[in-house]
């Protein structure tokens, strides 16, 4: 940042549309198909800093030339068909040409997360070694600064190179021949928010790829000619990956980045890029909304510097959905031309590459608001807003793709009542890498059990939570998120303290427990922490249950921040999590 | 990263008055304060942080080195590496 710029000519960013190449949706076999196309084209990627200024370009045309030049190396290396390479996903043309490099060598990248975190070496090591571990990585590659995790991640493991992409250049380009994968072979295998200890490789072939790509593109967004994206999105989630990356080379559409730590350090960078290029496409979590609604709070009305009127589709996935934060930044960013017309609802998982349903684009979020008790016994009633839960409509399903709500005893539910949500169609992955046990539990006769708990409203899918979190408690349907949501307004809690989870007893009997994280080191503060907890529960959800309080920090969380509820449960059983000592007040 | 270097008093009065704003917890800082443990820092507050931290001292804080940095001193001997550099 204390650089002068280079005396080179002005960097200029990809344009938006190729007049002279007709724009196809992902109607190709193959992913290095689909890139072979969009060699033809004048769109690409651009990467911006942290202040919103432009880095790198990189034309789809020069990614398939790079990558082409890459994947012959590869091969000539020694690597056969249908091996995987670990690749570190930052966010560079470095990850795009090895990604890329890949499927032009029929081999099998693995996008791995980067560390975002103080002081969690361990864990990071942890975390990329199993999913190197699992995947059977042959090469581990990504950007010589974290190469050292990687090294000493790969104690043991049998792969023959760890290096950059400088490293893949030096090697001999061979004999010259390419050889993509077919359309029935994998693409990639993409470790979603798995545990650490036992990571789940999901599976997904050209094939699934490109019809979940086509299916988003022409159905969920409407991808039209000059459509431009925007994406600060890792390369390792599924929406970063797929849905802002694969989406827009195989639409031709540029897409520019900000990478996820510079968005996490200046959030409105990504407002800037929009407003700057003119983009019409971008998605995120609902945090990514709230960190910056957040950080305009305290500016004066106008400000910023910013026009978000061409922003046409504002997509919020990844998360359950909080209208509240949504109604925020709306308001927030209204001077700056949005519109909350322009968000856009969806669901989707990476077991089935992506996206399953996506709300009408232009209709912004629809809130449905049903009654709490009928909930617990698997009926969302509307109510009036002030009385109910608010969930957010997710849209509809996508096109060739079936969606089914289940009851226990597997019998389809129809309108407004609650069950478990079953995904069908071209999109749902192969499997878990290595794991015929785990797969078989999750996919039976072409459907995917999610594990999501849903209703229809019309013909619009709700997601209301995790089937595998919900806890019957004498009768009842109790969702721990409720349970949570009390405990994390107690003061001296926040959100992200508390998991609550069935525990079964020396008699087998299970008991409700909440795990929270309690900073007081007092025995007898402690005491009192676990008694507010305890008493508000039954207060607020009218249930007992057990409080275990365990050190700050000790919950597991996935790779995107939310609480990993089965993990801690597990954690806790195998004693992985301590706990902490409480004497109680004498009485 | 806890190796022989000392960081000076002015590098740790100001990232102390920084992380001011961001103490939820109520801890004292010391040069030993740890952000995961002590501080109950998220991985959304810790780049939140960071940000104020390279305006502060108008340097750009790798992400690589945040693996290793679990104290508020090896924050500040990695400050003042990147700021002589």
């Amino acid at each position: 940042m204390q650089h002068a710029p280079d005396a080179a000519p002005v960097l200029r960013p990809t344009p938006s549309d190729t007049p002279s190449l007709p724009k196809r949706l992902a109607d190709f076999a193959t992913l290095s198909e689909a890139l072979d196309y969009a060699g033809k084209s004048d769109t690409g990627f651009n990467f911006y800093s942290a202040r919103g200024e432009l880095e790198k370009v990189l034309p789809f045309r020069d990614l398939r030339d790079q990558a082409a030049s890459h994947a012959r190396r590869l091969a000539a290396a020694g690597l056969k068909p249908g091996d995987r390479v670990a690749l570190l996903a930052a966010t560079a043309p470095e990850f795009l040409i090895l990604f890329f490099a890949c499927q032009y060598a029929g081999l099998i990248p693995v996008p791995m997360p980067l560390p975002t975190a103080f002081g969690r070496r361990e864990a990071y090591i942890d975390q990329i070694k199993g999913q190197m571990l699992s995947s059977g990585a042959r090469m581990a590659l990504g950007p010589a600064e974290f190469l050292p995790f990687v090294h000493e991640a790969a104690a043991g493991l049998p792969i023959q190179l760890i290096g950059t992409l400088a490293d893949v250049a030096a090697l001999p380009e061979g004999n010259g021949e390419l050889r993509p994968g077919g359309t029935d072979d994998l693409s990639y295998i993409q470790y979603s928010s798995g545990s650490t200890r036992f990571p789940m490789g999901v599976m997904v072939t050209h094939k699934s790829l490109l019809a979940n790509c086509h299916a988003m593109n022409k159905y969920g967004i409407d991808n039209r000619p000059g459509e431009r994206a925007m994406s600060w999105l890792p390369f390792f989630h599924d929406m970063g990956l797929v849905g802002f990356m694969l989406g827009g080379v195989t639409s031709q559409s540029s897409i520019d980045y900000l990478s996820t730590e510079d968005f996490a350090r200046r959030p409105l960078t990504w407002l800037k890029i929009i407003s700057d290029n003119g983009a019409s496409l971008s998605y995120a979590p609902s945090f990514g909304y709230e960190l910056c609604a957040r950080r305009v709070s305290n500016m004066a009305e106008g400000a910023l510097d910013l026009d978000l009127s061409k922003w046409r589709v504002a997509g919020i996935g990844g998360e359950m959905i909080k209208p509240k934060v949504m109604q925020a930044f709306a308001a927030a960013f209204k001077p700056y031309g949005f519109s909350d017309k322009a968000f856009c609802a969806s669901y989707g998982l990476a077991e089935s590459t992506l996206a399953v349903s996506f709300a009408p684009v232009g209709t912004g979020i629809k809130a449905d608001h049903v009654d709490k008790a009928a909930l617990e016994a698997h009926r969302a009633d509307p109510v009036a807003e002030s009385e109910g839960r608010t969930f957010v409509s997710c849209g509809r399903v996508l096109p060739a793709h079936s969606v089914e709500v289940r009851d226990e005893a597997g019998a389809v539910l129809g309108a407004r009542q609650v069950g478990r949500v079953f995904v069908a169609g071209p999109s749902i992955m192969q499997g878990y890498f290595n794991s015929p046990a785990e797969t078989a539990e999750c996919l039976q006769n072409g459907w995917l059990d999610t594990g999501d708990l849903g209703y229809w409203l019309d013909d619009e899918i709700v997601i209301v939570g995790r089937a595998k979190d919900m806890m019957i408690i004498n009768g009842r349907n109790v969702w721990p998120q409720d349970i949570e949501w009390t405990v994390e307004h107690i003061d001296g809690l926040k959100s992200g303290d508390s998991a609550a989870i069935l525990l079964a007893d020396a008699d087998g009997v299970e008991r409700p427990t909440i795990l929270v994280q309690c900073r007081p080191s007092d025995p007898a503060e402690r005491a009192r922490v676990a008694a507010d907890v305890r008493a508000r529960v039954q207060e607020a959800v009218g249930i007992a249950c057990d409080v275990v309080l365990v050190p700050a920090r000790s919950l597991p969380k996935t790779t995107s921040g939310k609480l990993a509820r089965g993990r801690a449960k597990t954690m806790f059983i195998a004693g992985a999590i301590p706990v902490l000592p409480a004497t109680p007040p004498a009485a | 990263m806890s190796g022989g270097t000392e960081p000076s008093a002015e590098t740790l009065t100001a990232l102390y008055d920084i992380l001011e704003t961001f103490n939820k917890t109520g801890a004292a800082f010391a040069p030993g304060t740890r952000f995961s443990e002590d501080l109950n820092f998220d991985s959304l507050v810790v780049m939140e942080f960071v940000a104020v931290v390279e305006d502060a001292f108008d340097i750009s804080i790798p992400l690589n080195i945040l693996p290793d940095i679990a104290t508020i001193k090896d924050l500040a001997v990695a400050v003042e590496k990147i700021v002589a550099e």
